[in-house]
This record gives C-alpha cells, sequence and structure tokens, in this order.
C-alpha cells in the first residue's frame, strides 16, 4: 500500500468514526481502534492515541453545531463533568490495584446485554413518568435539578420541547463509574454517559447524545497529554485521523436534528454491540485467556 | 387543561451557548486548517507516514514535541502538531471560557463547578505525570 493510499484510507475510516460518533455520543474511538489495528496494522499504542485525538475532534467538531442548535444541556454537562473528570483520577490510581481485565469482561457481558436492550424503544410515557418523579410542574418546590436549573428544552421538527431532568444524584455516581472506567480499560466511557442520561435520567435521547458528545471532549483532553508524553501521539497518523474525525462530524451535527431517533437508537446498539465483543476481547486478553498482547497494551 | 411545562431558559444561557459554538468552532477549524496545511505539506514534500513505520511501538521513543523542538524551524511535521496541540486545547478553553462567563452573570454556583472541574483536571494531569 503506497502512503497516499494509507492516508487516503485513513482520513475516509476517521470520517466515518466521526460521522457515527457525533450521531451517537459515543465519541468513534470505537470505530477507529479496531479498524487501525486489524485494517492497517498500526500497533495498539498508537492507534489508541490516534484514536483520543478522533473522539476530540469529533466532540468539537459537532458540539458547536449541537450547543448553537440547543441540543446539548450545557448546565448538566457541566454538572457531570465534576463526575466524569474525578472518576478519571480515581480510575487512574485505582487501574494499578484492582484486575482491570475481570472488569472489561463483566463490562462487556453488561454491553451485549445493552445493546440487545437498548435497540428497543423506550416505554411509552417515561417521560411523564420523569416528570411524575419530580411531581412539580413550574412552580415545584426546589428539587436538586431545580435548584441547579437543569430543565431545558429540546429542539423538535414542531419547536422547542420542555424536558425535565431527574434522579440527579444516580446519574453523577453512574458518570463517576464512566469516568473510573475511561481510565482504567480505555473505552466505553460514551456509552455509559449515554445510557444514564437516556435510561437513567430520562432525558430526551438526542440530549443524552449531544450532551455526552459534549462531555467526552473533556473526558479525552484529561488523559490525552499522557500519550503525547509516552510517545504515543504521531502527528502523521493524528493529523489524518483528526482531519476526517472533524468531516465526519460536521456532517454528523448536520445530520442529527433530521433523523428519527429510532434509527438513531438501532445505530447506537449496533455500536454498542461491537464494543461489548471488544471489551469481551480486552477482558480475556488481560486476565491472560488470549495472547497477553492486547490487553496489555491498553491504557 | 393542565399548564404545559415551560421552563424559561436561565437568563445569558443565549451567551453562554453562542460564545460556546463560536470557540468550538473556531479551535476546530483552526486544527483543521493546520491540519491540512501540514499533510499538504508532507504531502508535497513526500514525507507522508508510512504505515510500515507505525507497526511497532518503540517505547521509551521520543515524543512528537521533543522530536519537533530538536528540528529547526517550522516544517509539515511541526504543524501537524500544531494542529493536535489547538484540538486537545479547545475542550480545555471550553471550560474556562465557560468559567468566565458564569462570572460575569454573577452565577457562582456554576463557576464554582467549573473550578472544580478545571481542579480536576490538572489533578489528572499532576496524578498522570507522576
Amino acid at each position: 500500500m503506497s502512503n497516499e493510499v494509507f492516508i487516503l484510507l485513513v482520513l475516509c475510516t476517521s470520517a466515518l468514526a466521526g460521522l457515527v460518533g457525533s450521531l451517537t455520543g459515543l465519541g468513534g474511538g470505537i470505530i477507529l481502534t479496531p479498524i487501525l489495528v486489524l485494517g492497517f496494522g498500526i500497533d495498539l499504542r498508537y492507534a489508541v492515541g490516534a484514536s483520543l485525538i478522533a473522539v476530540i475532534a469529533t466532540s468539537s467538531g459537532s458540539a458547536a453545531a449541537y450547543v448553537r442548535d440547543g441540543f446539548t444541556n450545557l448546565r448538566l454537562a457541566m454538572v457531570l463533568e465534576v463526575a466524569t473528570v474525578f472518576g478519571a483520577v480515581a480510575g487512574a490510581l485505582l487501574a494499578a490495584r484492582v484486575p482491570t481485565g475481570m472488569i472489561a469482561l463483566i463490562f462487556g457481558v453488561v454491553m451485549l446485554w445493552t445493546a440487545w436492550n437498548s435497540s428497543t424503544k423506550r416505554e411509552k410515557g417515561s417521560q411523564a413518568a420523569a416528570e411524575a418523579d419530580s411531581t412539580h410542574g413550574p412552580h415545584a418546590p426546589a428539587t436538586l435539578e431545580t435548584r441547579l436549573r437543569l430543565h431545558s428544552t429540546e429542539p423538535t421538527p414542531t419547536g422547542p420541547k420542555s424536558y425535565l431532568v431527574s434522579r440527579l444524584p444516580l446519574g453523577f455516581i453512574i458518570m463517576f463509574g464512566a469516568g473510573v472506567l475511561s481510565a482504567m480499560v480505555g473505552i466505553g466511557s460514551g456509552i455509559v454517559k449515554v445510557l444514564a442520561m437516556d435510561k437513567l435520567m430520562r432525558l430526551p435521547f438526542k440530549v443524552s447524545t449531544t450532551t455526552s458528545n459534549f462531555m467526552i471532549g473533556v473526558t479525552a483532553a484529561a488523559s490525552v497529554g499522557i500519550y503525547l508524553h509516552r510517545g504515543q501521539l504521531e502527528p502523521g497518523l493524528v493529523a489524518p485521523v483528526a482531519i476526517g474525525a472533524m468531516c465526519g462530524s460536521f456532517l454528523g451535527a448536520k445530520l442529527l436534528p433530521r433523523i428519527k431517533v429510532s434509527t438513531l437508537r438501532v445505530v447506537f446498539a449496533i455500536i454498542v454491540g461491537v464494543a461489548g465483543v471488544q471489551m469481551i476481547f480486552k477482558g480475556a486478553s488481560m486476565v491472560g485467556l488470549l495472547g497477553k498482547n492486547l490487553g496489555g497494551a491498553m491504557p | 387543561m393542565s399548564q404545559p411545562h415551560n421552563y424559561s431558559i436561565p437568563s445569558g444561557h443565549a451567551r453562554l451557548r453562542t460564545t460556546l459554538a463560536m470557540l468550538l468552532n473556531a479551535g476546530t477549524l483552526l486544527a483543521l486548517v493546520l491540519g491540512i496545511i501540514g499533510l499538504g505539506w508532507a504531502m508535497l514534500n513526500s514525507e507522508l507516514m508510512d504505515p510500515r513505520s507505525l507497526r511497532v511501538f518503540v517505547a521509551g521513543s521520543p515524543s512528537a514535541i521533543s522530536d519537533v523542538a530538536k528540528s529547526s524551524g517550522i516544517d509539515a511535521q511541526a504543524i501537524m502538531l500544531a494542529s493536535a496541540l489547538v484540538l486537545m486545547a479547545t475542550p480545555i478553553l471550553r471550560v474556562l471560557a465557560s468559567l468566565v462567563l458564569f462570572a460575569s452573570e454573577r452565577d457562582w454556583l456554576y463557576v464554582g463547578i467549573c473550578v472544580v472541574v478545571l481542579g480536576g483536571l490538572a489533578l489528572g494531569a499532576i496524578g498522570v505525570v507522576h
């Protein structure tokens, strides 16, 4: 393969990762890392570094449009970033002390189950249930969510639609777990973020994916310095990856308002399924069931 | 008929949205332009990445920054690295910008939240280095 063809293929793959990542709120590293490693034969450590840059490119590239259009719940993102950032710090401290391979294995199985589960529609009236949980209405007594002014509106084809945020404390704890997970096993934090907001906090699906998309940029930026320091960011690879991911994410941001939520859920479920298989492989290699190379190289 | 929920968007929220969208746009566009210039330069000089050189990671190899620092003058590598650095800085600058905007609105609760996030990022960076 000539160098030009290689760069062109990397650009196209990264654009696909950026497109899917920006639509689902998962970042795109889940798609990019295995293609770089298995498709192009790139060492996992370079691939992980490049994927992290792709995640930041995807997040920032599409977040501008999502923030402007009003999909992203900015205040919620900022509150939850506290949990993910400190979760990541805790995860980095814990990584040396707990069996990360077993955690990856368990999480992989959970993801496969989730993929199966999240392709089905959320039960009807769950937003109504969320509102019933909060029981409050506009003149409600101050709950934590109201005090933090987290309730907001989502743009829809028929105009802005109000929604309520509920179960913030539980969501906060899960986000802490997402941070721990991202620091300990490298992937999956976007999935946990989207699921926590969608299933637990009962936010509209597009608000969940775009708010996760907004947050993962910071989570990734928190750990990218060490990859640079370790020599895992190779500018010649990172540049085409970033260019592709940015272009894909611009396209994703244009498409999102027009895509049906049901279609988005199916795409999300497929990606989560793929990630689940990856996670199981990674866990298995970490605990020594497969070759030691894959797991040992992970961050 | 029950009154539909109508949570008004908090004051200043529109300004926060516009500013953050502009900042994120500027960061990505600058990174994109730098990336394209760097990649184009590398292509013209036949310095494109050879995939074979990425097959094996050399532990303890010098980081891209020290590579670029050693070379004299600006080259394709330096511009591509600058693109990556701009990209990495964008989300952190976004938190900083939010902090400034919340402070200008005297929204001290969210100023505090931004400070805690930045503190966490710094803690992570320190922990990571050590």
